[in-house]
């Protein structure tokens, strides 16, 4: 067995047994506990993205910020000093949003490991996870395989009606939606232009994940996206208004892009 | 930043699709034979395998049988006296499994009966594009019904389990169903085993069901605790049935009461096998145990190599046994030493049961230089088989 196995996925696989046996052998009820738990877990990780994000976001605001812009605007090597040493000057730490994403990747790579192997819906399934389970977890012998039936899904198979895929395009959207900076692109229009169009390019391609791999993986991805938007809203105040404002699409943008006395030029 | 972020964002969404993508194979070989042929069902092939030879009689009668979808087969074919019936999980992503029936000679499809969410249909073979239920954007329909389990053929009737937990008995030569019951929640991985009256099916769902090979009307069913993917064994008046409980029941065939339990260490996986009063079986941890056919008493156990998830062979006191690691075993029935002063090392993993074919053993491997092997009893290698690419 790998590391990667013994460390990261092993411990989850034998966590959501666990949770189905102590939740009534509902997978749903174990996904969506295990992922409140993971997300609980990580908040720290998730406290020091979103303080870092903010802090960020202040600082493009800033009067300071925009007067680089202005000063440096065509050279496009100096305004990327200029903000580095503004960067600096504030404390702001440019990898500050990003450092705490990359490293929840391995854990939501392992969830969603954990996830499809805990489901184990044909003999090769079914054998890998014979070799992944702990043998002091009790009465692993009785729960397998897992329920995989929930309302009219087969937690197995991917949702037939489409109501997940639908549901985790439009919480994606708004997870990441709330999480890029207002100003992100830092004055670069073609730069936000891309920021901008990250939120609802992820939100379709997790759609698309949603629509060809099992149901129980979405329901992952729902409630991780809607614990995600709830942390940022208890933290964070939102503008509900913006988050919906579908500027992707080339309707007027939320915030300028670039300061209004340039545009006039 | 957010173009890398962007980059990063693709990376990771692709890497996960690859590496949640439904792999080709959802298990390992299915093998039959008689005396002149093995018939072997691998991914989207059947093979027809002269045993003299080693050599391919016939090979894919199913060329591109849904469109570029093609069926998938892993279950052990049954084979009949005229007919050779194969299982297959049905075109990828559909779920929708399909039984055909062929002539074993030519590999000629007779018929095929496509199931679905509805129950099964007969189709007009080859299967036209759409004949099954492939599901919108190739998206797998709300329900399950693959053939994963084996066929078993008896008196001109073949019995096939699906992973909806629904049992079929199909006329061999007409593909017409006779009857069919439909078990609880979970699939059927097992191979339906008959006597000379019932018909008995477990199943995933814990239970072991007996029903009129005729009729399909309940005789009884058996609540063993735990799931039951391996292949009972019969002899007499017993029913030999291993769990995932690591337990090895003995049933009687007449009332389905419990005659006695012998324990193993984990999950038994592959069906027992009976023989000179003794009953051989094996666990995921590696063991194979030898217990008394009445009275379950543990004759003896020892732990050869691996993993062992396929059920042992046993002839002319001989035990075969192969496990994931590819080494093939040779252990004396009595007493359980090795037959042979090493294994075999075949390859792969050795997790499909192996299959005595007139003087032949034979072994699938999994994920192994050859698909297929024939050895001599004493462990000479007679032939390899490997599919051309």
């Amino acid at each position: 067995m790998q590391l990667w196995d013994i460390f990261i996925t092993q411990p989850m696989v034998n966590s959501l047994m666990f949770l189905y046996q102590l939740l009534f052998n509902n997978f749903t009820l174990s996904i969506v506990v295990f992922t409140v738990l993971v997300r609980a877990l990580t908040y720290p990780l998730t406290y020091q993205q979103q303080k870092a994000t903010k802090a960020l976001t202040e600082l493009q605001q800033s009067d300071r910020w925009k007067k680089m812009q202005e000063k440096y605007g065509k050279d496009r090597e100096k305004m990327s000093q200029e903000q580095m040493k503004l960067m600096q000057e504030a404390g702001v730490n440019p990898f500050g949003s990003c450092l705490p994403t990359l490293i929840q990747f391995p854990i939501l790579i392992g969830l969603y490991q954990a996830i499809t192997r805990a489901m184990a819906v044909s003999p090769l399934q079914l054998l890998d996870l014979s070799q992944q389970l702990y043998k002091f977890l009790p009465n692993a012998a009785t729960i397998i395989p897992l329920d995989n039936k929930f309302l009219w899904l087969n937690l197995g198979l991917p949702d037939p009606y489409f109501v997940l895929p639908l549901l985790v395009v439009v919480t994606s959207y708004v997870q990441s939606k709330m999480m890029t900076p207002a100003t992100g692109g830092a004055g670069d229009p073609q730069m936000q232009q891309t920021t901008q169009m990250m939120g609802p390019m992820m939100a379709v391609m997790f759609g698309w994940i949603s629509l060809n791999f099992p149901s129980g993986l979405s329901i992952y991805f729902v409630v991780a996206n809607l614990i995600g938007v709830a942390q940022y809203a208890l933290t964070t105040p939102v503008d509900w208004k913006n988050i919906f404002s579908l500027d992707f699409l080339g309707l007027p943008a939320r915030a300028p892009a670039v300061p209004e006395k340039k545009k006039k030029k | 930043m957010p173009r890398k972020l962007l980059f990063l964002s693709l990376i990771f969404t692709l890497w996960l699709t690859a590496c949640g993508a439904q792999t080709p194979s959802s298990s390992w070989p299915g093998l039959a034979a008689d005396d002149q042929r093995a018939y072997l069902a691998f991914n989207q092939q059947v093979y027809a395998i002269d045993l003299e030879t080693g050599k391919p009689a016939w090979a894919n009668p199913f060329p591109a049988t849904i469109g570029s979808n093609t069926d998938h087969f892993f279950a052990d074919p049954g084979l009949g006296s005229e007919m050779l019936i194969v299982g297959s999980e049905g075109p990828t992503s559909s779920h929708s499994g399909v039984l055909y029936g062929l002539d074993p000679a030519t590999g000629q499809q007779k018929w095929c009966l496509a199931f679905d969410s509805k129950g099964a249909e007969r189709q007009k073979c080859p299967l036209a594009e759409g004949g099954t239920q492939a599901g919108l954007f190739g998206i797998a329909p709300p329900s399950d019904n693959r053939i994963i389990a084996g066929v078993t053929v008896d008196n001109g009737v073949a019995y096939v389990g699906l992973t909806n937990g629904a049992m079929y008995a199909v006329e061999a030569t007409s593909g017409q169903v006779q009857w069919h019951f439909v078990t609880d929640i979970h699939a059927l991985w097992a191979t339906p085993v008959v006597s000379t009256d019932l018909v008995f099916v477990a199943s995933l769902d814990h239970k072991l069901y007996a029903r009129h090979r005729d009729t399909g009307e309940e005789a009884w069913t058996e609540d063993l605790g735990s799931s039951i993917a391996g292949t009972p064994a019969l002899a007499g008046d017993l029913l030999y049935v291993g769990t995932f409980a690591g337990k090895l029941h003995a049933l009687d065939t007449r009332t389905g009461q419990e005659k006695w339990v012998a324990q193993a260490e984990n999950w038994v996986w592959g069906g027992p096998v009976v023989a000179e009063g003794a009953v051989y079986f094996t666990d995921i941890d590696g063991n194979v145990f030898a217990v008394d056919a009445q009275s379950g008493t543990q004759k003896w156990k020892v732990k050869p190599g691996d993993v062992l998830r396929a059920a042992p062979l046993v002839h002319a006191g001989v035990l075969y046994v192969g496990d994931k690691s590819g080494k093939l075993f040779a252990l004396n029935a009595n007493d359980g030493t090795s037959k042979w002063p090493a294994p075999i090392e075949i390859g792969g993993q050795l997790l499909g049961n192996p299959v005595l074919a007139g003087d032949n053993i034979l072994i699938t491997s999994y994920q192994g230089a050859n698909l297929l092997s024939a050895y001599s009893p004493e462990g000479l290698l007679k032939w390899p088989f490997t599919p051309s690419k």
